[in-house]
């Protein structure tokens, strides 16, 4: 895979996944 | 008289039913190919801009007025002002309209769950498609017969919806919406494990991510990533402000718009790379460019990777169930949120309990989807949907902010959201509200006339275009303001 694509998938896991864990996380401590 | 409002057990069962809703068959075919055509990686700026822009301000909208007015859709439409009640039916109407294609196309993926054990489909899924499971007929008009295989799955989807339903929210919707959704997530980064692991999967994912820098000059790219992000949230649909009046008085909406939206979008995202790291694998195995193998929606998923299965060894016997189960289970979710909002909203209105309504709703519904199961519904299914999208759904989206943004003051409902939440939002959503995304669905909506004035859609024929499309436009608008001329039987709502 070229080094763009690896990066673009990688900026998106980031953003998108990091983003649902971190509000999950604000879900389960603020029960 | 009291009458006790049904909620959610939990909050996290609240936004598995959400994000179930959200997420549905079109993250699986429909995305990948979007993020394919519209530029690749850079796509991902536009989409992204369209998630913070678009897609979670009029999430928390839809929480937000659901919550407050704790109704059904038409019931909060009502509350804001009774004039408004009809496009709180519009979408409801649209919605059960959706729900009958919907329960087709659903019949569809379950029995070719079973058809992937033995890839039954043949050499030449095409023709097996169109031929012989389909069987489909000449024109959109022409009704010849009932496909059997087809009828017994559009029962069986209508069966699991009033089963799901009818047990209500808890017992009902969040207790399915727990079970398959994690399990969904599950099938689906197996999926994408194994593919990416498979020669030929690079190829297909530097195609998708390779990004295009030019397509961002190009206006329709970031009008495509608005239209993706809005279908693809489940927004004006009615599903969103029914779920979140089941939520307790005290719940995090904004923390709850964030999840839906990332936890929606993160699945798309993974499905992409499966598709496209299946995509490649095909490519490299027929040695041709992966171009020539991309394609989207039906075709993707029903003559495209059967014939990747095919080829595929042991290895395509079990990735075909996998995926269609997945198809599954993605619709389901969908199907039971849809059946929800749809019951909630004509039981409220005319009183009638959960259980009568949900039953004779799917009697109804399912005895109307069977003309889906004939060897035209795949002409009305596709004519039908692409209108009720572009224009009804859209349509109800841009009215949906225009009244918040300028008739009931976006404020109210920012302040009412923030007093219960752990992130407040400011003021830059009352502008997103009042601007940004009426004028977007505004500019998606004029840009689809456009297109359908230049060449008609799907190349059909006017009478079809306009007994599945135009007309069913107009049905929803004129049963919705019809309806909204009967009063409502105000019963004090308390919660458990």
């Amino acid at each position: 895979m070229s080094i763009q694509a690896i990066l673009f998938m990688i900026f998106a896991a980031a953003v998108l996944w990091g983003g649902f864990f971190i509000t999950l996380y604000i879900t389960l401590s603020n029960k | 008289m009291e009458e006790k409002r049904e909620q959610w057990n939990s909050k996290i069962g609240f936004l598995l039913a959400a994000i179930g809703s959200a997420v549905g068959i079109g993250n699986i075919w429909r995305f990948p190919y979007v993020l394919y055509s519209s530029g690749g990686g850079a796509f991902l700026i536009p989409y992204f801009c369209a998630i913070f822009t678009a897609g979670i301000p009029l999430l928390i909208l839809e929480y937000g007025i659901g919550h407050k007015f704790r109704g059904s859709t038409p019931r909060c439409m009502s509350k804001i002002n009774r004039k408004f009640e009809w496009i709180g039916w519009w979408p409801i109407i649209s919605s059960s309209f959706i729900l009958c294609y919907y329960s087709m196309i659903l019949s569809w993926t379950m029995k070719y769950s079973l058809l992937s054990f033995h890839k039954s489909w043949g050499a030449d899924a095409n023709s097996y498609f169109f031929e012989d499971f389909l069987q489909r007929s000449p024109s959109p008009t022409s009704f010849n017969k009932m496909i059997v295989p087809i009828a017994i799955g559009i029962l069986v989807v209508w069966f699991i919806n009033w089963f799901v339903c009818y047990k209500g929210v808890k017992k009902g919707v969040e207790k399915t919406s727990k079970i398959l959704l994690p399990v969904l997530f599950v099938i689906m980064l197996f999926i994408v494990i194994r593919s990416v692991t498979m020669e030929g999967a690079a190829t297909g994912l530097n195609v998708l991510f390779e990004p295009d820098w030019a397509s961002l000059k190009n206006p329709k790219i970031w009008i495509s990533a608005y239209g993706q992000v809005f279908f693809s949230l489940s927004i004006a649909t009615g599903i969103m402000m029914t779920y979140s009046s089941y939520l307790p008085k005290k719940t995090d909406i904004n923390n709850s718009a964030f999840m839906t939206a990332f936890a929606n979008c993160g699945f798309e995202f993974l499905s992409a790379i499966g598709v496209f790291a299946i995509l490649g694998v095909m490519a490299t195995m027929q040695n041709m460019p992966v171009g020539e193998v991309v394609s989207s929606g039906i075709g993707l998923a029903f003559i495209a990777f059967p014939n990747i299965f095919t080829q595929m060894g042991p290895w395509g016997n079990v990735l075909g169930v996998m995926f269609y189960v997945c198809l599954a289970f993605a619709g389901v979710t969908s199907s039971v949120s849809l059946t929800e909002a749809i019951s909630a909203a004509i039981g409220e209105k005319f009183q009638i309990k959960r259980k009568k309504i949900v039953t004779v709703m799917s009697i109804i519904g399912c005895a109307i989807s069977m003309i889906f199961a004939t060897d035209a519904g795949i002409y009305m299914l596709d004519i039908m949907d692409n209108y009720i999208n572009n224009y009804g759904i859209v349509s109800v989206g841009m009215l949906e902010a225009i009244i918040v943004g300028w008739y009931y003051k976006p404020e109210t409902i920012r302040n009412h959201v923030n007093e219960t939440s752990y992130f407040r939002i400011g003021k830059w959503w009352d502008i997103i509200i009042k601007y940004v995304t009426p004028t977007m669905l505004f500019i998606t909506i004029v840009q689809s006339i456009i297109s359908e004035i230049k060449t008609p859609y799907g190349e059909y024929n006017r009478f079809p275009l306009f007994l599945y499309g135009q007309l069913v436009i107009l049905v929803g608008i004129i049963i919705g303001i019809i309806i909204s001329k009967k009063g409502w039987k105000t019963n004090k709502i308390t919660n458990k």
